[in-house]
């Protein structure tokens, strides 16, 4: 879409000069921030965390502009940052877990049930907690396939893996979810 | 970004209850406003990082020392040295044989003149090794600076001054420290 070329070229072209680099972050905003906030939100789930680790991620990315070479896509290089946030954030509150309950797929939908900003129904419990009982890779690729409407060729671009192998992991993720979600019952 | 795949006939293939499923609105939330406030918060973060305001810090004794140092190099000494730079390069000048190649003395001088004390300065500090000490005394007593007055008692050699304060420092009891700072 040329629009969206021009409007990245516009975004870098700012940031990249000292004079205008807010205005350019402003526009980055404007257009990324939300993708990249749901991204991460369902990555780390609470809203809390979702908030500190976009915010590093978005003052890393201001401070790294002139790092991006625009070899890839400006939004796949966007997704790479925040992906590596957010599993940053994760590993570092698992090393801080008393117990390791507090990882397990039953602990998490008792605490979706008690978010305050969580307004989901039963079923949509049960699919945030069947995602969380992912391999970390599976649980990557279908929340990027199937939240945030990825392609194979950008995940690719993003996760240096072949699109076959994505392929392939999303049906194997899909299908996993699908037998946790019939073998809970749903009220 | 690229044009979308067909995730929705793949979905359908796949997991029709995920497909179905898909449809519902996403139930997470924000608190209201978050995503409108967010670029202000950034701003103000980026400006507050970028410059942190800090505690005046104290300035230690060795701070001082240093401080009292420069004190003695400016701006009066500074006059005085300039004046001695340009007593010594003029006597050099005048007092080397000439060459058919070469200004007159009464050329160079002219040249001279044209030179601000500061240029002199940095051209003699430059190459002080290039001057022998009995021309620069020489210079010194012909300019009739009264170096007495206007240059420190002591030699301004780094080791020697650092080896001094220590000695000082240990002699000195806590009472004193506190008296000093």
């Amino acid at each position: 879409m040329a629009d969206q070329l021009i409007q990245d070229e516009q975004i870098l072209m700012w940031m990249k000069d000292d004079r205008q680099s807010e205005r350019g972050f402003r526009l980055l905003l404007q257009k990324y921030q939300e993708r990249l906030y749901w991204h991460i939100r369902r990555m780390v789930t609470e809203h809390e965390d979702a908030n500190d680790v976009l915010q590093n991620c978005l003052i890393k990315i201001f401070r790294n502009i002139r790092q991006f070479e625009g070899k890839s896509q400006l939004y796949t290089w966007l997704y790479r940052i925040a992906t590596n946030e957010a599993i940053s954030f994760l590993a570092q509150k698992k090393r801080q877990q008393v117990s390791s309950l507090d990882n397990d797929e039953s602990h998490l939908a008792n605490k979706l049930r008690a978010d305050a900003y969580f307004d989901g129904n039963e079923v949509q419990v049960h699919l945030q907690a069947a995602i969380k009982g992912l391999p970390e890779k599976q649980k990557l690729v279908f929340q990027l396939r199937y939240f945030d409407e990825m392609n194979y060729q950008d995940m690719s671009e993003m996760l240096g893996t072949s699109v076959g192998a994505l392929k392939a992991s999303f049906h194997h993720a899909v299908k996993k979810v699908e037998t946790y979600l019939s073998g809970v019952q749903i009220d | 970004m690229r044009k979308q795949d067909d995730l929705k006939q793949e979905l359908e293939e796949l997991s029709p209850l995920l497909h179905k499923l898909k449809a519902q609105e996403n139930p997470f939330k924000t608190p209201e406003g978050y995503f409108a406030s967010l670029p202000d918060e950034l701003i103000a973060r980026l400006r507050t990082e970028a410059h942190p305001v800090s505690a005046p810090v104290r300035p230690t004794w060795t701070d001082r020392l240093l401080e009292f140092l420069e004190s003695l190099m400016q701006p009066r000494l500074a006059v005085g040295l300039a004046t001695v730079a340009i007593l010594v390069v003029t006597g050099l000048l005048l007092l080397r044989p000439e060459t058919g190649n070469e200004a007159t003395a009464s050329e160079q001088l002219a040249m001279l003149s044209d030179l601000s004390a500061e240029e002199v300065n940095d051209y003699v500090t430059e190459n002080i090794e290039a001057f022998e000490e009995e021309e620069l005394r020489v210079a010194v007593a012909e300019s009739g600076i009264e170096v007495e007055q206007t240059l420190p008692a002591i030699d301004l050699d780094s080791e020697a001054i650092e080896e001094y304060m220590e000695e000082a420092i240990q002699e000195m009891d806590e009472e004193d420290l506190e008296t000093l700072f």
